[in-house]
């Protein structure tokens, strides 16, 4: 019972005065003011690089803005999924963008935001035209080699035409993200493939960063989505 | 020359302690459910973080000490059946060693798991959920959770051992060194939790790992009681500290006997109660008197069992020699129980 009282005054003077939770390795303290080690790769339509340089994308753009707010210059620093967490265990990448999900196999290595948004896939068909459930024997189009692929042959009794642009089939019914559907000329029809909650990721333990970070993201919930809309024209 | 068995009692416990069985009864259910809630509530603010891992985890086992004891509470006094000649008296021991053995998992989960945090340098992440709209740190929630898991543990131990010493139950007292370790793993989870906003990664598995120490001791002393229970060995007192003093009391009485050569006590724990025999060598005097030696082994028996309310069922049996240790008896100056006896 005593450790009890001690432990929570000093949690009452550590949320009184200075910052808390704390970085072990202050990773929050560096940043603000300074720099930030953003680690890049390339996935549409979250982070799109030319050459070594993020040029836009749905994180990307949020990275700048968060940047912006803690006043630090972004170092960009590109690499596969698996070289990008290497490096934030090794405390040399401060963020990852690589478009990941809540469903990543990198949980044990970095620690993931809270999801800032979620994504679905969806058979979209054209507004005011209606279709069996199952869209037996309808023709669907899907982009070839996707995850969509498979899961409209698994899920639905539809025709799969299998395409490398999807935007040349505009109007007629795709199995698509939920954030194409506009472009495409496409509505909703009600049946799931998929969905997907999005994350960034940090260095694991580095707290005070993830709590801003977090933070950061939940406040700007309709901006990110309407930030997702707009990159994701194919 | 026939074993005389004594007709078994209609109660197991005397009136008064029935009394108090009732209110372990309610104890015990109130611990379920207060402990359900307490492992939703870690549960929901469990997170990414393995820091409180084992606070869930640990709560999630100590369920397991009031289950045994009320699933024991209603066997117990189920009477002799064809299949269970000796009644199911027993049904208490077997769930004095699955609590004992709950504990004793607990305390080595514990520290295993926080060796291999410290070795490996787990940097738990705690980041800012959503609550009725305000983001708040995940840490001050698991506090509150962790808070929860603790204080009432507390006072839910002190009354159960308070039962415990009053009805010698040793699934109770397993169960109240249980709490007692529920409220230190959620105490270590909590200075973990604070350490960890400081920025000190390593604080709760350094606090975990000497709390795990204590928890392996108290699981491996009530083990090991339990399994010697199961083996029949002499009866203990329900803390384990030292032999229950029945035996050698029952001893001195048999031996006291003006009729009786010599004479030896064997009693054994069936859960609450103990059972046993009662071997006796009549002197030459008594054995010629047939029918006054039967009256006499009767009211041995009555005698003995009126001692003591834990002493349920015992057999009165003339022997020609004895072959067993008789406890506080001095045989030609030594005691018996130190050189055996043939």
């Amino acid at each position: 019972m005593r450790t009890l009282t001690v432990v929570l005054l000093l949690a009452a003077l550590a949320a009184g005065g200075c910052q808390y939770p704390r970085d072990p390795d202050g990773t929050l303290n560096r940043v603000e003011g300074g720099v930030m080690r953003v680690g890049v790769t390339e996935v549409d339509p979250w982070v799109e690089l030319e050459g070594d340089r993020a040029v836009g994308g749905a994180e990307v753009e949020l990275a700048r803005r968060f940047a912006r707010e803690l006043g630090a210059r972004i170092e960009w620093i590109q690499g596969s999924e698996e070289e990008l967490v290497d490096a934030a265990k090794e405390g040399q990448v401060d963020l990852i963008l690589a478009g990941l999900t809540n469903k990543s196999r990198w949980e044990k290595d970095v620690a993931f935001t809270r999801p800032y948004t979620e994504t679905r896939s969806v058979v979209g068909t054209p507004p005011g035209r209606s279709y069996p459930d199952d869209f037996a024997g309808v023709p669907v189009a899907v982009e070839i080699g996707s995850e969509e692929e498979g899961l409209l042959e698994q899920r639905t009794d539809a025709r799969v035409v299998a395409v490398t642009d999807l935007a040349s089939r505009a109007g007629r019914p795709a199995a698509v993200h939920d954030y194409l559907l506009d472009d495409l000329r496409l509505s909703d029809s009600g049946t799931e493939l998929g969905s997907a909650k999005h994350v960034m990721a940090v260095k694991l333990g580095e707290n005070a960063f993830l709590v801003r970070l977090e933070r950061f993201l939940l406040d700007r919930e309709d901006e990110i989505r309407r930030l997702v809309t707009r990159k994701g024209r194919p | 020359m026939s074993p005389r068995e004594v007709p078994t009692r209609e109660f197991e416990l005397p009136r008064e302690l029935e009394e108090q069985q009732r209110k372990a009864v309610r104890l015990e259910w109130i611990t379920i459910a207060y402990l359900v809630s307490a492992v939703v509530l870690i549960f929901l603010t469990l997170g990414q973080s393995q820091a409180m891992k084992a606070a869930w985890i640990e709560d999630l086992l100590s369920l397991l000490p009031p289950i045994a004891f009320l699933v024991a509470a209603r066997l117990r006094k189920r009477g002799s059946s064809e299949k269970f000649p000796w009644g199911m008296h027993r049904s208490v021991s077997v769930a004095y060693v699955f609590a004992a053995l709950a504990l004793l998992v607990t305390g080595g989960y514990l520290f295993f798991d926080s060796a291999v945090k410290l070795v490996l340098a787990e940097h738990p992440p705690i980041g800012v959920i959503q609550l009725f709209g305000h983001e708040i740190w995940l840490g001050w929630a698991m506090l509150v959770a962790l808070v929860w898991s603790a204080v009432p543990a507390v006072f839910l131990g002190r009354a159960k051992l308070r039962l415990a010493d009053d009805l010698h139950d040793k699934v109770l007292y397993a169960d109240a060194k249980m709490n007692k370790a529920d409220w230190m793993t959620a105490g270590a989870a909590i200075v973990g939790v604070v350490g960890i906003g400081f920025g000190l990664w390593w604080a709760d598995a350094v606090a975990a790992i000497f709390i795990s120490v204590d928890i392996v001791h108290d699981g491996w002393k009530n083990v090991r009681a339990g399994v010697h229970d199961l083996m029949d060995a002499r009866p203990r007192r329900h803390d384990a500290r030292e032999y229950h003093p029945i035996v050698e009391r029952m001893n001195a009485e048999v031996n006291g006997c003006d009729w009786v050569e010599r004479g030896a006590v064997r009693l054994r724990e069936e859960g609450h109660v103990f059972t046993g025999e009662v071997m006796v060598v009549a002197r030459e005097e008594a054995l010629a008197d047939g029918a006054g030696l039967q009256e006499r082994l009767d009211d041995l028996a009555e005698h003995l069992l009126s001692l003591e309310w834990k002493v349920y069922d015992i057999v009165v049996v003339p022997v020609k020699e004895i072959d067993i240790p008789s406890p506080g008896v001095t045989v030609g100056g030594q005691d018996s129980s130190l050189s055996g006896s043939r």
